[in-house]
Parts: C-alpha cells; structure tokens; sequence
C-alpha cells in the first residue's frame, strides 16, 4: 500500500540523515560525549562528596542545591534522549553545573568554616603544645577550605578533625578543659565554661590571646 | 326533330365528307357561302379581298360564259366546305344543262389515275376513241395489291432509289452517307418505326390507295421528325442486332446539337424520290396519262364536244401531279403540233399548302382564277342555318327531298319536317318564312359548342358535321335520359351555378348533367325570368327541363332583358356570375386570365369526373392549377388557428416545410399530402376560386364577384378544418404523432454526453433542464474516444441546436404577434419530460415513426436513433477507459473501498514525504498534494461512483454515471499516485547509494551509547534522595 510505503520511506529517509548526520558530526558529536560525560561524571562526584558530607559530617544541603541537582540529572537524561548526546543540551547542562558549582562553592565557604571553625581555634591554642601534629592537622584541614570535587580531600578533612580531636584528647587535659576545647571547636564556648581550672590552663599554656570572645545571637532582648 | 326518321336517316345525311352524301341530302343540307374571294395570284391567306357568293362565282366563272380554256384552283384549309362548293358547282352545272358539254366529276375516292381515267372512257362520247381496248386494259390491268405488301413495295422503292442515286437530284448526299442510310432504312426497327399507322409511308400509300383512314389534307412525304432517333429507340435498335452503319447513322440522328439537322435533310433528300417511287407503285406512268388525255380531248374535238372537269381533290394525284396539271393546264388555242383537242375548263379543289409547296411557279402561273374559301365562312346566323338544315333533313324522309330535288331544288319550296320533338325549342328562320327547328339544340349551345367544343383550326362545317351535330343528335337519340351526356368542355363555369344546383341536386350524375345543360344549353347563370307567360330557367324554357327530365331548380328572379341581337360566333362568353357588385375599383378581368382560368377548368372538369393528375409542372395550365394548390395550402396554414386546435406551432412548421404538401388532390399521380382533396365538383369550385383569386385578382379579392368565392373559400375551410388539423396531427391514420418524443430523450441523452446533466439518476432531469442552457466549459475531458465521437456527431452542423429549438417551439404557445416573453405548456411539457423518462430515452419499438413523411419531424428520430445506435459502444468503452485509472488507485490503496479519509491520509503521508524528501535533501520536485485534498470529497465519489457501475448491463445507468467526467476528477489523484510511485522509486534508489557511504555509521539504539552514564545518573539521584 502506498501510504505504508511512504511511510517506510519516511522512516527511512530520517534514519539516512541520522547516519549522515554522525557522519557528518562525529567528531563533534565525540566532544559533546566527552563533554558528556565528564558532566556526569563531575555531577556523580559532586554528590558523592555532598553524600560524604552528610553523611561524615552531617552536612545537608540546601534544598536549593539538592533541586539544582536534579534538575541538572533530568537535563543530563534528556540530553540523550535521541540516542546522540545533545551538543545544546550538554552546553545548557554544563551551564548549569558551573553555576552548582558557584553555589556550592559558596556554600561551603560557610560549612567549612562552621566545620573547622573551633577546631582550628583550638588547634591553634593547642598548637604551642604538639606544634608538629596541629600543624599537620592544620594543612589538612586547610586543603578543604575551598570546594572541590575531589572526595579525597574532604576524606582528609574528616579525618584531620578527627586527628585534631585525638590531639587534643590526647593532651591528658582536664575534662573542663577538654568540655572547654571541644566547645572551643564547635562553637558553643560560653564564659561559662570558663572556670578556674580552665582559666589556669589558660594562663599556663600563654593562650589568653588566642582566644577571642564574641556574642551569640539573640543576646538582644 | 322526328327521331324514328332521324336515326334511320343521320347516318346518310351527317357525312362530313359532302361528296359521299346523296344529291338530294347534298342540296338539303346546302347553306349559300357568301364570303368568298376571287384571286388572280396565288395568296396563302387573303383577307382583304373583296367577297362574292357562290352564286356569283358559278355564275361568272364556273358558267364559263365566254367559253374559255378555265383552270380554276378552290382552295382553303380542310374542312372549310371546298369539296362542297365543287359539287355544288358540279350540281348547277348539270341544271344549267349545257349543250356539247361534257362533265366529267372526279370525287376523292376515285382520285388515282385510272380512276379518273376509267371515268373519262366510260363516259359514252369517248366510246369510240381509239385504243380503246388498250386503254381499258392499262386500268383494269391494276392488280388490287395488298395494302402491306404495297406499303413495302413503297418502302423498298426508297431505298432502290438511295442505292441508285446517281446525284442528279438536287439535293446530295456523299456515299458513306448513303451507305448508312440505306443500312438505317434496311433496319427491321426503323422499317417497323416508318411503316406505322402515322408515319411517313402510310402517308404515302393513303395516295394511292382508293380507302385510307389518314387525313386527307396530309402531304405524302417524309418530316424531319420521322427521323428523330431517342434513346429508346436507339436502344432497340442495337439490340435488335443493327449493322454498324445503320448503329452510325442512328447515332448521328440522336446527337443532341447535330441530329434535328441531319433529320430535316435526310427527309429533304428523300422526298425527292417521292413522286417517282409513288408513280412505280400506282403502276401507272405520267406519259400514259396525258397520251390517254390527249386521245379523249381530240376525240371530244371531232364530236364538237367541250369538256368541264371538276376534280374535288388535286392533291390525292401524288405522283403524277406534274403530268397531270401539264394536261389539264393545255390550252386548245394557240400554235400546236398534232391535232385539235377540246376546250377544257376545270375546277379543282386542293388545300393552300399543297397549292404553295407543291404547284411549281408555272402552274401557279396558269392557274386562271384563285377561289379562296376563308376559315370563317360560316357567320352566326349561317352557322345556324348550317346544323339546322342537317337536323330538318334527318327528319324528312328521302322521298320528300328527292322530289324537292327532281322539282329544281327551289329555296322557297325547301321542305321543313314535321316535328315530333322539339316543340318548345328554339327555331331558325331559313327565308321564305321557313322556320326550322333546332332540336336537340339551341343558338346558345350551336355557338358555345362552335367556340369552345371545335379546337382551332378545325372550326369548320366539316367538324360542326362531326364534332357537333352528330354526336349531339345520336346522344338525344340514343340516350335521351342522360341527355347531355357527351361531355364538352366547360368554361367560365358560374361557381355559385354550380353551387346552387350541387345543393339542390343531390344526385351526382344529376347534378353534373344539369350543369352541362344550363352551362352549354342555357345561359350558365342561376337565374330565372318569365317572359311572355313563359318561365325560363338559365334562359331556357322550363318545359324542356321536364322534357328532358331534368330537375326544376329554384333560382333568383330576374327581369328579362332585351333580346340578345346577332352577333359573332366568336364572342367570348361574358363571365358568368351574379350581377358584378358596384365597385368602381374592380378592373375588369382580361380575356387572356379568363382563358388560363378556362383552360385551367377543363383539366380540373376531367379531374371532377375520375381523371387522375399530374401537377408536377409549374408552367403552363398545370402550372396554374398547382399554384392554386399552394395558395389552398397557405391559406388553410394561415387560417386555421392551430394552437386553440391543440396543434403545436412547431409540428406546423415543419409540416409547412415538408415536401408533402398540406393538400393534394384525389389521383394526384405524383406527391404525397395530408388532406386529400376529393375529386367532386365542390372541389373544383374550391379549387377554381384560389384559381381566380391568383389570376384575376393577382393574388387579392380585388376581381368581380370575388365576395363568393371568398364565401366558398371560408366556409370550406371550416368543414375541412377538423379533418385538416387531424392529418397534420397525425403520423398515420389514428396514430398521433410523437416526435417530440424523440426530440426530447435525445436532447437528454445530450445533457448527459455534455456533461451538462450529471446526476446519476433521471429524477432530476426536469423540464427546466431542457430549457436552461448551462454548457459545460471543459476544454478537456477523460472521456473514451467514441464517447467524444458521438458528442461531436450530434453537435455536426447545428443538429444539437436545431433539436433544442425543436422542444423550445413545440411547447412555445404564441403570444399575439410575436414577442420576448416565452409562454410554454407546462403541462404538455411536463407530460413529455414524464412519459420520455418513463421510458428511459427511448421510444418503445411499437410507437416508432422513422419513416414519417415529415422530413423535419422524421430528423428528431434520426437524431434520436444517431445516439442509440452507439451508446452500447460508448458505455463500453468508457467502462475500459476508467478501469485503468480506477485499477491503478485500487491497487496503490490496496482497497477496493476507498473513503474521502483514505484520500486525505494519503496527503497526508504524502506531504510529510516530500518534506522528508527535502530534509533528507533527494533531488525530486516536490509534488502539490493540494489539488487532491481539495478534490478529496470528489474523488471518493467519483471512485465510488465507477466502482458501481463497473458491472453494470445498462448503457443510460454508465452514461450518466460517467456524465460528470469522474474519470477527470481522479486524474489528480492518478497522477500523484504514479508520481509518488516513481518519486518513491527514485528516493529508494538515491537512498541506497547514501546509505552505502554510511554503513559503518551505527547510531545508538535505545541510549546505549550512554549506558553507564544513565546508571551514574541514577546513583546520583540516589545520593541525593540519601540527601533530603
């Protein structure tokens, strides 16, 4: 029947230029792959370190991100959706991860320090005792002050705030004082912890200026 | 008239030869010729000589008071009384009872040779002539031959003389001439064609013989037309096996230009031979005549005897003429050799033509007195004495003349018969105060018969004898009871006459005797008067019609009028008719139209009574008898008002332009026509009137007594009406005519082939169909060969138009005198529209009318019949012509059943093709669907259409189902099929050399070219699930 013929016709007729068109296309059609793939591969990174993380380090993400993400999947699935990677859809997702990327990037600014904050405040005050350890501590720590994909880095941050914790745990510190550091480390040192015993560690180790006192929030009634 | 005498005695007295009656009945029936003229030089036709009686002639010349050598030539045409004035002369002349004078009266029956010899030595004073014996034993030796074997001894002698000629004639002609000549006389057809009864030999012989029927005033010798040779005759002559010579010569006679020529001299050339031959076969020679003559006239000398001849016809001496008039024209005076003869005076009667063709110059030259008898001798009064003599002498007894004869024959002793008859008729005053009665005729009808009965030429007392008297008396003798029956022409017959007496005589013999009576007898006008206590009916006394038992009729009175006085016999007679309407306007008719009316009433006299006619002439009195035909028919066309009849204008006007005409007369021998005009005398007064109202009044009413026949003319119209309008109504006796019929299936059947009515059923087809013209403006068409081959068979030479015109006319009702606005009959109309598609455009076998006499009406058959001969092949034909494009799409669609939606898919798909087409970049024009989605609807019905009909039987069901062209309205979608197909052909064959440069190319089916990616993108999604 001629309209079935047609049809074949038609289908085959789309196949031809799919053909040519890789013909045509293919060795940009292998950049927009690559490029592809690394996109994935990146994005695959980017959630293996937030994954890490939270789950290291009870990071979460912001819902903002986490719909970034997705959205930048979906994207990454529609891209090959004809069977070719898209080479405007790869543009359009790359485009997007970058900007993740920025948003992460920000983001982290704020999470490491938040992470790190006491503990580097604390390994600073301790530093003066195991000089060598916090020091290397420190390095460590300080490789993942800007984002990165790379999981390895933030692997060695966790375990440098561990290392960090060990130190100080390891200083045979009195409870109070250890109480103190680690609320040093996280943020949470009032003056209330600040008693004699602390206060004498304090003068003994030389640290009275090294640590600073600020405000909380909602001091202002 | 005593008729027990008269019919013993008619056969003795009426002998239009005088000489053979007796002396007595001679002298009875004798009227005095009183206009004669006497001539010394021969003239051919005197007039203005100065006329004597016959007294006077006998008494001054034929008397010979002076005793002198006389030869006297009485001459005139036949029958003007020449042999009746010689005997007269002959008859006084024994009164007068001359001393020494012997007479010596040759009559025609004794006019050869011997006869007259014979007569000459029987007479006692030549008895002792000598040689005597020799004398008689030359005439008796004449052996009586038989009349054939003489006719051939004639015959034959021609032709010795041809083979004998030795060119001392004065007229020659050379030898191959002759030799054809004689072939062509030695031929058994020509002998037969010369020897006949009117021929050139008969001629001859009656010279010789005593008893011959040929008319005596004939010249014995060839005419040229006694050798025109027709075709016929020709013919008969070359089968009859002819010598090639006499096959020449009768070529030479038949050729057109030459032949008349080479007759007249041909016969020039043998009359020479005339006198010779005939002289050979009379057996007689010239020398003996005028030896024995000569004897006689010496032997009368010695007796001192003079010699009175009087010969009643010269002419009948053929042969030996020269020899005769040399002996009869010898003077006894004067220096001569031999002996004395006698004084001689001889009265001869011969005709004027023989006198100027065959008396030579010096005959004439001794002729010593001309008496020329003119044609007109007789004048009315004369003419009445003349046939009443004849008619008292049939009724005395032959004693009682006798004994008026043996008293000297005196006038005033003349003896009247004592009538038994007659008592109321008209008499003549003979003188002497002897009247003689005229029965069975009156002056009118002795002077109608001599005008009218006696053609010219023959009105002389010879034919009055014959043509007259005695055909009249033995019709009152013999037949009294029909009397008159003999039917004389009539002219100027009064039409209301003739009306008045067919409506009080029912009778048709009757009515016809009566006419002839009152027409010929009588004055010939419906009249009546009373004169004297005597009642005249048409001037005639009413005791004779009880006479003759002939009704009384009851006519107009009138005054009498005075008495008419004597007048010519050539008077025409007055046109008869009731007194002429005052009309200073009408001219008087002219005696040459009364004349082509008379002539014309003589032939429509004969028609009347049971002759047939031929009007197939124009000319001539036939002519004007066929034109009155015509008028009749115009007339009847213009008078009768055909539509209140329920007669369409349009079956008028064709039967107007037939060849058959409205009229035609009963035994009209050649045409054919739709009212037969009955051969009756109403009839002829019909037909007389159109005749008068052509000639006469030139085509007007403007002629005397025109107020009747326009009377007779509209009130026959009116009677035949009915029987008129039926046969212009009609194709044969009973059975209408249905033309319209024809015309009207085959202007449908033309909608159809034009493609001006589409439908595929007849429901539609109305009258309004046939009357709006909606032509089909397609240049172009699908249609088979034969299909447009008919089309342009009935478009030839108008035939469509002058169909349509003929249905547009047949139902048109004429408004008035004309006009724009068209009124039809719409019931009539509508009844033929109903009854043709009933029918199914045809006229069923039964009610066929080919062969109509109308040529017109006999068309719309023919065009009908053009088109049913070959719409079995149209239909066929066309079934074969779309089957292919119809085949072709089944099989793309591969469906029989192809809807509107299948169509559209189609353009669909196809559409999407074409753009693939050009995406994929294949070099192929791409094709418009366009037309095909717009033709969608269409297509689908015209496919469907076809499909339908492919098995059908009837022709009308494929023609209209092919009228609307559906073949047209697919080719769009053919041609796109048969182009996708080859486009389709093409991009496969395109396509694989494409997909040759590109076979390693493999695109990835169902992603996986990005099949771990995929996966990595699900982990991801995990974590951040893991994540919220």
């Amino acid at each position: 029947m001629i309209i079935s013929e047609m049809e074949k016709r038609v289908i085959d007729m789309g196949n031809l230029r799919k053909l040519e068109d890789l013909q045509a296309n293919k060795a940009q059609q292998d950049q927009t792959d690559a490029k592809y793939r690394i996109l994935v591969t990146q994005l695959d990174k980017h959630s293996e370190v937030m994954a890490f993380l939270k789950n290291s380090n009870n990071i979460s993400q912001q819902n903002i991100i986490l719909d970034e993400i997705q959205a930048l999947i979906d994207e990454l699935r529609k891209a090959v959706d004809s069977g070719l990677a898209d080479k405007d859809d790869v543009k359009s997702a790359d485009g997007k991860f970058t900007s993740l990327q920025v948003d992460s990037k920000k983001n982290w600014q704020k999470q490491y320090s938040d992470l790190t904050g006491a503990t580097v405040s604390t390994l600073k005050v301790i530093s003066g005792i195991e000089s060598e350890k916090v020091n290397e501590c420190l390095d460590k720590i300080k490789q993942a002050d800007t984002w990165t994909l790379d999981l390895n880095t933030f692997k060695n941050l966790s375990k440098s705030l561990e290392s960090a914790n060990e130190l100080i745990d390891g200083l045979g510190l009195d409870p109070d004082i250890v109480t103190f550091l680690q609320n040093m480390n996280s943020g949470k040192a009032t003056l209330k912890d600040l008693s004699d015993k602390v206060l004498n560690w304090i003068r003994e180790e030389d640290l009275s200026g090294r640590i600073k006192l600020s405000f909380s929030i909602g001091l202002r009634k | 008239m005593n008729s027990e005498i008269a019919k013993e005695r008619i056969s003795y007295v009426v002998k239009p030869d005088s000489i053979t009656a007796s002396q007595g009945d001679f002298l009875a029936t004798h009227v005095a010729i009183k206009r004669i003229h006497i001539l010394d030089k021969f003239v051919l036709m005197p007039t203005k000589e100065k006329a004597y009686t016959e007294e006077q002639i006998f008494t001054n010349y034929v008397l010979n008071p002076n005793n002198l050598h006389q030869f006297i030539v009485v001459y005139g045409q036949s029958g003007t009384g020449k042999s009746h004035l010689i005997r007269w002369f002959e008859a006084k002349f024994q009164q007068a009872k001359l001393e020494n004078e012997v007479i010596l009266f040759i009559r025609r029956s004794d006019n050869t040779l011997k006869g007259t010899i014979r007569q000459l030595l029987e007479k006692p004073e030549v008895q002792g002539i000598s040689n005597r014996e020799v004398y008689e034993r030359l005439v008796k030796a004449s052996v009586s031959v038989d009349e054939n074997k003489l006719k051939d001894m004639i015959y034959h002698n021609f032709i010795i003389e041809i083979h004998n000629d030795n060119d001392e004639h004065d007229i020659e002609i050379n030898n191959v001439k002759r030799k054809r000549l004689e072939a062509f006389l030695n031929n058994e057809i020509v002998h037969d064609h010369l020897m006949s009864f009117d021929g050139p030999i008969e001629r001859m012989y009656s010279r010789i013989a005593e008893h011959t029927l040929v008319d005596r005033d004939t010249v014995a010798k060839f005419e040229p037309k006694d050798f025109y040779v027709s075709t016929d005759f020709f013919d008969n002559i070359q089968r009859a096996g002819a010598d090639p010579k006499a096959e020449k010569m009768a070529r030479e006679f038949m050729a057109d230009d030459t032949g008349k020529e080479d007759a007249e001299k041909i016969a020039a050339y043998l009359n020479q031979f005339v006198n010779d031959v005939i002289q050979r076969c009379a057996g007689i020679e010239p020398g003996d005549f005028k030896q024995i003559f000569q004897d006689i006239r010496k032997e009368l000398y010695k007796l001192g005897k003079n010699l009175t001849l009087f010969i009643e016809d010269v002419t009948s001496f053929t042969g030996v003429d020269t020899a005769l008039l040399d002996a009869l024209m010898e003077e006894h005076t004067g220096v001569r050799n031999g002996e004395n003869i006698c004084r001689l005076s001889s009265v001869v009667g011969t005709t004027g033509n023989y006198l100027q063709h065959n008396f030579k110059d010096n005959h004439k030259d001794r002729v010593t007195k001309y008496v020329y008898i003119p044609s007109d001798v007789l004048d009315e009064s004369g003419l009445f004495e003349f046939v009443g003599r004849y008619l008292n002498t049939m009724s005395l007894p032959e004693e009682i003349v006798e004994s008026w004869v043996n008293n000297q024959a005196k006038a005033e002793d003349y003896p009247i018969h004592e009538a038994k008859e007659g008592s109321n008729w008209e008499t003549h005053d003979c003188g002497f105060g002897k009247k003689i009665s005229l029965y069975p005729f009156t002056k009118v009808s002795i002077k109608y018969l001599y005008q009218y009965g006696l053609t010219n030429g023959h009105k002389t007392p010879r034919y009055v004898i014959r043509d007259i008297i005695e055909p009249v008396v033995n019709d009152i003798l013999y037949n009294p009871q029909d009397f008159p029956s003999v039917k004389y022409n009539m002219v100027n017959v009064n039409t209301t006459l003739s009306f008045m007496i067919h409506n009080q005589v029912k009778d048709e013999d009757q009515t016809d005797r009566v006419l002839r009576f009152i027409s010929i007898w009588g004055n010939g006008k419906p009249e009546k008067y009373e004169d004297k206590g005597i009642s005249y009916i048409a001037g005639i006394n009413e005791k004779i019609y009880e006479e003759l038992s002939l009704p009384i009729l009851k006519f107009g009175e009138i005054k009498p009028g005075p008495t008419p006085g004597q007048g010519s016999i050539t008077e025409p007679r007055p046109t008869p008719g009731p007194a002429p309407v005052q009309n200073p306007e009408q001219r008087p008719v002219s005696p040459e139209k009364i004349k082509r009316f008379n002539d014309a009433n003589i032939i429509l006299t004969k028609w009347s009574i049971g002759a047939a006619i031929d009007l197939s002439a124009t000319g001539g009195t036939l002519g004007i008898i066929r034109a009155a035909k015509e008028d009749m028919c115009n007339f009847l066309f213009s008078a009768i008002n055909w539509q209140a009849e329920g007669m369409s204008m349009d079956n008028v006007s064709k039967v107007k332009a037939s060849a058959a005409k409205l009229v035609i007369f009963e035994k009209q021998t050649k045409g054919t026509g739709f009212y037969i005009l009955p051969a009756t005398w109403d009839s002829l007064n019909i037909v007389s009137a159109f005749i008068r109202w052509r000639e006469y009044g030139n085509q007007s009413w403007d002629y005397p007594d025109s107020d009747f026949d326009a009377y007779l003319v509209t009130s026959w119209t009116s009677t035949v009406k009915d029987e008129v309008v039926k046969a212009v109504g009609e194709y044969k006796k009973n059975t209408p005519v249905n033309y319209i019929d024809a015309a009207v299936a085959a202007e449908m059947y033309r909608l159809i082939l034009c493609g001006e009515f589409r439908e595929r059923s007849l429901k539609n087809l109305t009258a309004d169909c046939l009357y709006t013209n909606k032509p089909n403006k397609a240049m172009q068409n699908s249609h088979s060969k034969e299909w447009n081959s008919l089309v342009n068979l009935i478009n030839q030479k108008g035939a469509d138009q002058t169909n349509r015109d003929t249905i547009r006319q047949y139902f048109n009702i004429t408004q008035g005198s004309g006009g724009t606005v068209v009124v039809l009959d719409a019931l009539g109309l509508a009844n033929t529209v109903r009854r043709v598609k009933t029918n199914k455009l045809t006229i069923p076998e039964d009610d066929q009318q080919a062969d109509d006499k109308v040529k017109l009406r006999r068309d719309a058959y023919t065009y009908l019949q053009d088109i049913l001969e070959r719409i079995d092949s149209v239909s066929k034909a066309e079934l074969f012509a779309s089957k292919e494009s119809l085949n072709l799409i089944i099989d793309k669609f591969d469906d029989d059943k192809i809807e509107e939606e299948d169509i559209l898919k189609l353009v669909e798909v196809a559409k999407k093709f074409y753009e693939n087409v050009e995406k994929t970049q294949i070099n192929i024009s791409v094709n418009s669907t366009d037309k095909v989605k717009k033709l969608a609807t269409q297509i689908a019905k015209a496919l469907h259409d076809i499909s339908e009909v492919m098995d059908e039987a009837d022709p009308l069901t494929i023609l209209m189902t092919f009228s609307s062209d559906p073949v047209s309205i697919l080719q769009p979608l053919v041609d796109l099929l048969v182009q996708l197909d080859k486009d389709i052909e093409t991009v496969d064959l395109k396509m694989a050399k494409r997909l040759e440069a590109v076979q390693d190319i493999q695109p990835s089916k169902e992603n996986q070219r990005y099949t771990l990616e995929i996966e990595q993108l699900d982990k991801c999604e995990q974590k951040l699930n893991g994540m919220r």
